[in-house]
């Protein structure tokens, strides 16, 4: 991970619950073709509310594929977070392998313990009980715990809250605790619930949801000039990271290298993001990659759609790679699939393994009106098939805290 | 425990389709492994089933199970036996 003498880190599974549906090739497939998952949900949001949008994961619809055993002690987030890791770990081999039992589980998630705890309010103000499935289904932990018990993992347990950056960060702390030894295997990632009345309701009180009930697809419109807030959405994106070491004496597939985390924090505002602190961790994450800016061929940017997020972050990118930056191509893929807040940056690291895997870049849905605050190349005509060696995945949340994550094409 | 108001109607019998009904679901299972004598944890039951499947038979039969006394069930015919017990059924 770029400091001489650490591990390699490398990616050998993925798993994605999203959207578009259960399945890493599902969600692949989608996002290239430019495809949205972004619906109306009235089945969800109770009528009256300003935001009738969201991008619910196809596959669960509020039943989940698991017994109802699992479901009565597992929220959402954490159901899905077992059927991502189930694909991640069944594509690195390690279902049933003995290897596995060492593995850490270290997920991010935001939303869900609040989610989840919504309809225990109701039933305590209504009855003054509450249900012993409460602290189970309400708990942050709680999806990272029913992974490491349905799969055997018995290395660190914990989960991340950096807000929209905790999967992205989870992802980071997994790869140094690889990097130095700590643990040769982690399933990381992360999972996330935000579809919920009152969750909904105070991220809308906010002003940053997009309010185009109209035309739900084209709703999330990220770096376009009439763009106007983002789309709540929900899923799961679970990478398994190893030692390359440890994958090479397991024999499986590297599906790409984890070589730089950076981080910073803006030390400014609770909700309004900064340029300084988004410099920071971009710069700090080539560092750790042992990279000059010119290397990185593509940005998974966090692009909410948003007015200031994508004013700060388009500014952010150009001051830390200078004119380069207008032939670099910078794509959100929240315009598809909405913001999964505490799942976001996972998933769209799984999106830049992807690029990294395939040599193509998705492009960014409903960018239809160029902004002159927002001038790079967003790839708004398609999904474009170019060499991609290095990819650069930006996540940058809400209370300052920013994580960017660099990855290498498998060597 | 104390015995609740005597009802007609509900026999221990019928009473004990009911919770069988809800503990098959409870745990996954066909209602037809499940006996007086069969031992909950043996089904793979654990606290938390029996937890929530108090929760239910409360619901169901309008009676108060403390969570000591659910703790204390160990087959199926105690949870029958204390739902008697608080039911008043006949047996």
């Amino acid at each position: 991970m770029g400091t001489r003498g650490d591990e390699p880190v490398v990616v050998t599974g993925m798993g994605v619950v999203s959207p578009f549906g259960i399945g890493v090739d599902v969600f692949w497939q989608s996002i290239c073709a430019g495809a949205s998952g972004v619906r109306a949900i009235g089945d969800l949001a109770p009528s009256g509310h300003r935001v009738q949008i969201g991008a619910p994961p196809l596959g669960f619809e509020r039943a989940s594929p698991l017994s109802s055993r699992d479901a009565q002690r597992l929220n959402l987030a954490s159901q899905m977070g077992v059927v991502a890791a189930e694909e991640a770990l069944g594509q690195a081999g390690l279902l049933d392998a003995e290897e596995r039992r060492v593995a850490g589980v270290i997920l991010g998630g935001s939303m869900s313990g609040v989610a989840a705890s919504e309809p225990y309010h109701k039933q305590y103000y209504e009855t003054r009980r509450v249900s012993a499935t409460g602290i189970p289904k309400c708990m942050v932990n709680g999806g990272a715990s029913a992974i490491s018990i349905r799969f055997g993992l018995r290395g660190q347990l914990f989960t991340v809250d950096a807000a929209c950056a905790s999967s992205a960060h989870a992802v980071g702390i997994a790869s140094h605790l690889i990097a130095t030894g700590l643990q040769s295997i982690v399933v990381t990632g992360g999972a996330d619930i935000t579809l919920t009345p009152v969750v909904l309701e105070s991220w809308s009180a906010l002003g940053v949801l997009s309010e185009c009930n109209d035309d739900p697809p084209r709703a999330c419109k990220p770096f376009s000039r009439n763009r106007d807030g983002f789309v709540l959405g929900e899923g799961a994106g679970i990478l398994v990271l190893e030692s390359a070491a440890s994958a090479r004496a397991r024999n499986v597939p590297i599906l790409a290298e984890v070589l730089g985390y950076g981080f910073s924090s803006d030390a400014h505002h609770i909700t309004a993001p900064s340029a300084t602190g988004q410099i920071e961790a971009m710069e700090i994450a080539l560092a750790r990659a042992g990279l000059d800016a010119s290397a990185i061929d593509h940005i998974n940017a966090h692009g909410t759609g948003t007015r200031l997020n994508d004013r700060i972050e388009t500014s952010a990118i150009r001051k830390v790679f200078g004119s380069r930056a207008q032939s670099i191509p910078v794509v959100s893929i929240k315009g598809a699939i909405g913001h999964l807040l505490g799942a976001a940056g996972a998933v769209e690291l799984i999106a830049s393994v992807l690029s990294a895997m395939h040599d193509r870049v998705p492009p960014t849905r409903n960018y239809e009106d160029p902004d002159p605050e927002c001038d790079l190349d967003y790839v708004p005509e398609g999904a474009r098939s170019m060499a991609v060696r290095k990819v650069l995945s930006n996540s940058f949340a809400f209370g300052g805290s920013n994580a960017c994550v660099v990855i290498g094409k498998a060597r | 425990m104390s015995a609740g108001p005597r009802r007609a109607g509900v026999t221990e019998h019928e009473l004990a389709e009911r919770a069988r009904a809800l503990l098959a679901r409870r745990l996954d299972v066909e209602p037809e492994r499940i006996t007086l004598d069969t031992v909950i944890d043996e089904l793979g039951g654990d606290s938390l089933d029996l937890l929530t499947l108090a929760e239910e038979l409360e619901d169901a039969f309008a009676v108060r199970i403390t969570t000591r006394e659910i703790q204390q069930v160990r087959t199926f015919g105690d949870i029958v036996r204390q739902l008697a017990d608080k039911t008043g059924s006949a047996s």
